[in-house]
């Protein structure tokens, strides 16, 4: 069995504007070893948003696979997928996504809702969850009455609720101011290390993606590795960057090894 | 997880948002209100329908010493009522199919022989009984003479009940599909406008199957909260309607049951097609259409800003970006309003059928042998008549008519068939019986008719191509410059004194005179309308020209083996047209009848005269119908029936058959199909506002966040007024503007569809269209309103709410925001 947990080949994601076409990922490869946290970083509109949507299974990519535990997810049908996320991924989004008419309970146990999961399967979970990310006394009000850090750890609770293998996060916390940001950040880490699981994260917080095992870069549509357990590659990612100006042809990549 | 924890936790998230989000449901729960009702009302009506006339048909249907009878044989001589006597007294009591209740001495002929007419009761199972009685009995009777079988209504009733069942199981299936498709409509627009919860859900693992259950309970809510009031509500309607036509009315249980299971099924369908275009979709397009930019359609270019007025400019520019959501909401809300406008145009029809005076009787009489086909026009053998001699005069023949010479009149002669020389005229409906039939008590008319297909004397007529409206059919021609449409859907007829009596009686629309037909040289009357459509723009002086084959019959002949199953009578004209030779006739119209009922012929109606000269025969009338004076008592119509029974016996040629008219008017108007689609349409224009309102107020409380911006930028509140006024005045005119052009288009294609249905079912021909006017200026007032009020009425939520950035005073904040700031 792949000592990899993920597996993306040669992704890309194009979309139409008016007469236009933007390729928003560009023959993206990449590879995830079981319990990695790896960090995406790069530019507003650098297309990580969109690449972290392919990995979660969120969106369809026009080329490429992307392969969780085994499973190519871009060939299963719409049903199916909906069905592998809820059982194998946990997302958590940058604008928290909070269902407005529900509580921040029962936001929580939405997945387990959508799973069919019986309450014996997420009790004790949802126990150690309300007690990591202390929401504990505002599981009774409405998003709308949550302050956004707390609208956020609301979010992470919901993400992780059905003991996903891999959680991918969109910039967690971008909406919030630093003080929230680090408090967050700090559980949503914590909370990984205790459930043990993969973490894919897009952030453009460079302070927040050096706490990752990886740390990969998005430049237009195109995906370089940062740094990894050795260190970092800043100035192989800028060579290479400047390479492929020059080349200006789009190519499939593997990470740089050492 | 066990099914009864997971349907818990179902009904338990669909009851939290409905009650959470209530307005947002208020439209299903009326839509399903509504739809119920009419479910319940349909069901209803034709459960009380069906006891009530066949209550009224027993009632009817009774001898004189009260005993019940389906079929009456007329005219049986003394071995034919003995026949069935003893038939009769043969029978196992165990296997018995009918009984002979008694009989009738209707006449002696000559004081030699006795007449009966035999009253027969069948057993329980009437279709089975009769079935077998036809088979087992006839034989054995028709053997010793004629007799007419007059089955009553009742027997038909009875026949035909699976039928009657029938056609409920389709009007709940049209309404079925209507409902389902105003259900899917809303539901789809809620949908949209709530992808973004749709997406969380995905995103967390929810596929179809699980949409479609958080979904499904929302809508039986909705069902089962108004399934009640609904069932009520519409029992009372019935019962009401029921006591105004003093007849009993009862509950229909399984009625009430059935509308619960029909609703269901209805939702059930509706949000299956919703939600499966959800679920079809990656999560992250529903995610991103948090702020209407899904509705947004437009070439995403920077308008040029600088110089726009506000609010009037960017107001232009805003609705042009959501053309896409405007022309989706008008397509929705429109169309149910047209539904409207085409449900009315057929309650007119069918009240004008029912307003239609309707034959009593039919007299028909034995001809000895009929006419053939046509002869051709040269060499004319006209039979001889009492007033109609061979025409000679008054042919204007067109100069470019006989298109092929007129060669081998030999031959020609050999394929002329064999006409009997029998006086026609002599036979049928003659001036003498005329004269008799005059005098017979409480006749309102007589309508007699006299025709041949255009067809079958291989004639076609040709007129100027612009005469000919939208749907006419034929065959059009260009011949030096003039565009000619011929055709061959056309029926010969002719007409007389008496029929143009008649035709006032009926009350048809008479345009020119229709004595110019009989006192002017060349002069017809035409329908303008077939197929229950009019088709014809015709002007009174307007000239049609009547085709007769000359020359050689050998083409015309071979076409006809040629085209032996072909149906399109146009193809087989474009055939005649190619291969034969026509000389063609002159004819001026002298009037033009409308409301004439209509099948696939439209009608030409002759002088005896020229209707000889175009048929090749004298008019013969084999068949009347015999209507009673407007307003004629059940005694009044006995009498005309009796009278006309005694004239039978005189005629020895004649039989008279009575229609059963009275009491299959009384059933028709129990059916209350008038009531029916006016209520069916009543229901579908409720739709209209329902989704107007629904979808808007959806629509601009996304926008909400647009109108902050202006606001926050320096626009005062009155243009945020300005800006709904200006929409809302757009809706209003585009919705009255869309609808009134393409209403009356839509009735017309209404009324094709459920004309040709009914004929294909082989029910009664449609009356023809006619645009019903107050409602047709209802759909176009309900559209400006709907759309004017439905956009005003987000603003004036906005406003009472009000937005931080207009609100008068701070509010005080809540000590948990205060906390968490």
């Amino acid at each position: 069995m792949s000592k990899y947990i993920l597996e993306a080949v040669d992704l890309i994601r194009q979309y139409k504007q008016y007469d236009a076409v933007v390729t928003a990922v560009n023959h993206v490869s990449l590879k995830v070893e079981d319990g990695e946290f790896l960090a995406i970083i790069g530019a507003s509109g650098s297309g990580k948003s969109t690449l972290l949507n392919l990995l979660a299974g969120l969106d369809r990519p026009n080329f490429g696979s992307v392969t969780i535990r085994g499973t190519d997810i871009t060939k299963l049908s719409a049903d199916k997928l909906s069905r592998f996320r809820g059982e194998f991924t946990g997302v958590v989004f940058q604008k928290h996504n909070l269902i407005p008419q529900l509580t921040a309970m029962e936001n929580i146990l939405v997945p387990t809702v959508m799973c069919n999961k019986s309450d014996s399967q997420f009790q004790e979970t949802l126990k150690k969850l309300i007690l990591a990310l202390k929401i504990g006394n505002r599981l009774g009000h409405l998003p709308s009455e949550l302050s956004g850090g707390q609208q956020q750890r609301v979010a992470i609770a919901r993400a992780l609720i059905n003991r996903p293998q891999v959680l991918f996060a969109d910039e967690p916390t971008g909406n919030l101011d630093r003080k929230n940001a680090d408090e967050v950040l700090e559980l949503l880490l914590e909370t990984r290390k205790m459930m043990g699981m993969t973490m894919i994260m897009v952030t453009h917080d460079m302070s927040i993606a050096d706490k990752a095992d990886k740390i990969y870069m998005m430049d237009d549509g195109k995906l370089y590795l940062y740094k990894d357990k050795q260190g970092y590659y800043k100035n192989t990612y800028e060579l290479e960057l400047k390479a492929d100006q020059e080349k200006n042809a789009p190519k499939a990549r593997e990470p740089w090894q050492g | 997880m066990k099914l009864t924890e997971a349907m818990k936790r179902d009904i338990q998230l669909s009851l939290k948002t409905i009650r959470f989000e209530f307005p947002r449901y208020l439209c299903f729960f009326v839509v399903l209100f509504l739809l119920q009702g009419l479910f319940c009302s349909i069901l209803t009506l034709y459960s009380n329908n069906d006891r009530t006339q066949l209550a009224y048909l027993e009632g009817e249907y009774r001898t004189q010493s009260g005993s019940l009878y389906h079929l009456k044989l007329l005219g049986c001589n003394e071995t034919q009522r003995a026949i069935l006597h003893n038939l009769d007294l043969d029978q196992d009591e165990e296997k018995k199919i009918f009984t002979l209740l008694g009989a009738d001495v209707t006449q002696t002929t000559d004081g030699r022989e006795r007449r009966y007419d035999l009253y027969i009761q069948f057993e329980d199972e009437v279709e089975e009984s009769y079935r077998k009685f036809r088979t087992l009995y006839r034989t054995a009777m028709e053997a010793e003479g004629p007799y007419t079988e007059a089955k009553t209504l009742l027997l038909s009733y009875q026949l035909e009940r699976a039928g009657n069942r029938a056609v409920l199981v389709l009007q709940l299936v049209m309404v079925v599909v209507l409902g389902a498709l105003a259900v899917w409509v809303l539901h789809t627009i809620m949908t949209n406008h709530y992808k973004f919860t749709y997406g969380v859900y995905m995103s967390f693992g929810a596929n179809f199957l699980r949409l479609f259950r958080t979904a499904i309970w929302e809508m039986v809510w909705a069902a089962l909260f108004t399934w009640l009031p609904a069932v009520v509500l519409s029992n009372l309607f019935c019962w009401l309607i029921f006591r105004k036509a003093e007849l009993g009315f009862a509950v229909s249980i399984s009625g009430c049951l059935l509308t619960l299971f029909i609703s269901l099924f209805t939702v059930g369908i509706s949000v299956f097609a919703s939600i499966k275009a959800v679920s079809r979709k990656p999560p992250v397009k529903h995610l991103i259409a948090d702020d209407n930019s899904n509705l947004i359609h437009s070439p995403r270019r920077s308008q040029p800003l600088v110089g726009t007025t506000f609010p009037g400019g960017l107001g232009w520019l805003s609705f042009g970006r959501f053309w896409k959501y405007s022309v989706r909401l008008l397509a929705m809300t429109l169309s149910f309003a047209m539904l409207f406008v085409g449900g009315m145009t057929l309650a007119g029809c069918y009240q004008r059928m029912l307003d239609t005076p309707m034959p009593l009787y039919r007299v028909d009489f034995a001809i000895p042998g009929t006419p053939g086909p046509y002869q051709p026009s040269d060499k004319e053998e006209t039979p001889k008549t009492e007033e109609g001699t061979e025409d000679s005069e008054g042919d204007s023949e067109d100069a470019d008519s006989a298109e092929k010479p007129d060669s081998d009149s030999q031959a020609d002669t050999e394929q002329k068939e064999e006409i009997p020389n029998i006086d026609y005229s002599a036979y049928g409906y003659t001036d003498e019986i005329s004269k008799v039939f005059a005098e017979l008590p409480n006749l309102g008319t007589i309508y007699k008719e006299s025709v041949f297909p255009a067809r079958g004397v291989r004639s076609h007529v040709r007129f100027a191509d612009e005469n000919a409206k939208f749907g006419a059919g034929g065959v059009s021609v260009t011949n030096a410059g003039t565009k000619w449409r011929y055709q061959m859907n056309t029926d010969y007829k002719s007409l007389d004194e008496e029929i143009i009596s008649s035709f006032e009686f009926l009350g048809y629309g008479i345009e020119g005179s229709l004595e110019s037909v009989l006192t002017e040289k060349n002069t017809i009357a035409v329908t303008d309308s077939f197929l229950g459509s009019v088709r014809f723009d015709w002007k009174v002086g307007d000239t049609i020209y009547i085709a007769k084959p000359v020359g050689d019959l050998e083409p015309l002949l071979t076409v006809e083996q040629e085209m032996l199953f072909v149906t399109d009578l146009d193809q087989i004209l474009l055939a005649y047209l190619n291969r034969g030779t026509f000389k063609y006739t002159e004819y001026k119209i002298g009037a033009i009848i409308s409301d004439m009922p209509t099948e696939e012929n439209w009608s030409i109606f002759f002088n005896a005269k020229d209707y000889q000269k175009v048929t090749g025969y004298a008019p013969i009338y084999d068949s009347l119908q015999v209507y009673a004076k407007h307003g004629s008592t059940e005694q009044e119509e006995a009498k005309l029936y009796e009278y006309l029974r005694r004239a039978e016996y005189l005629y020895s040629n004649m039989t008279v058959t009575d229609l059963n008219t009275r009491e299959a008017r009384q059933l028709d108007a129990n059916k209350n199909y008038t009531g029916v689609f006016t209520l069916f349409s009543s229901v579908l224009l409720a739709v209209s506002p329902m989704v107007w309102v629904f979808s808007q107020i959806l629509f601009y409380y996304k926008r909400r966040q647009e109108f902050e911006l202006y606001l926050a930028v320096g626009a005062p509140l009155d243009s945020i007024r300005q800006l709904f006024l200006q929409d809302a005045l757009r809706y209003a005119g585009t919705g009255a503007i869309v609808f009134a052009a393409l209403a009356p288009v839509v009735s017309w294609f209404i009324h094709r569809i459920i004309g040709w249905g009914t004929r294909f079912l082989g029910g009664e021909m449609l009356a023809s269209f006619r645009l019903p006017w107050a409602a047709y200026l209802i759909g176009i007032l309900i559209c400006a309103v709907c759309g004017f009020v439905s956009t005003m009425l987000p603003y004036f939520t906005y406003q009472k709410q009000g937005s931080p950035l207009h609100r008068d005073g701070v509010e005080m904040q809540s000590k948990e925001d205060a906390a968490n700031e």
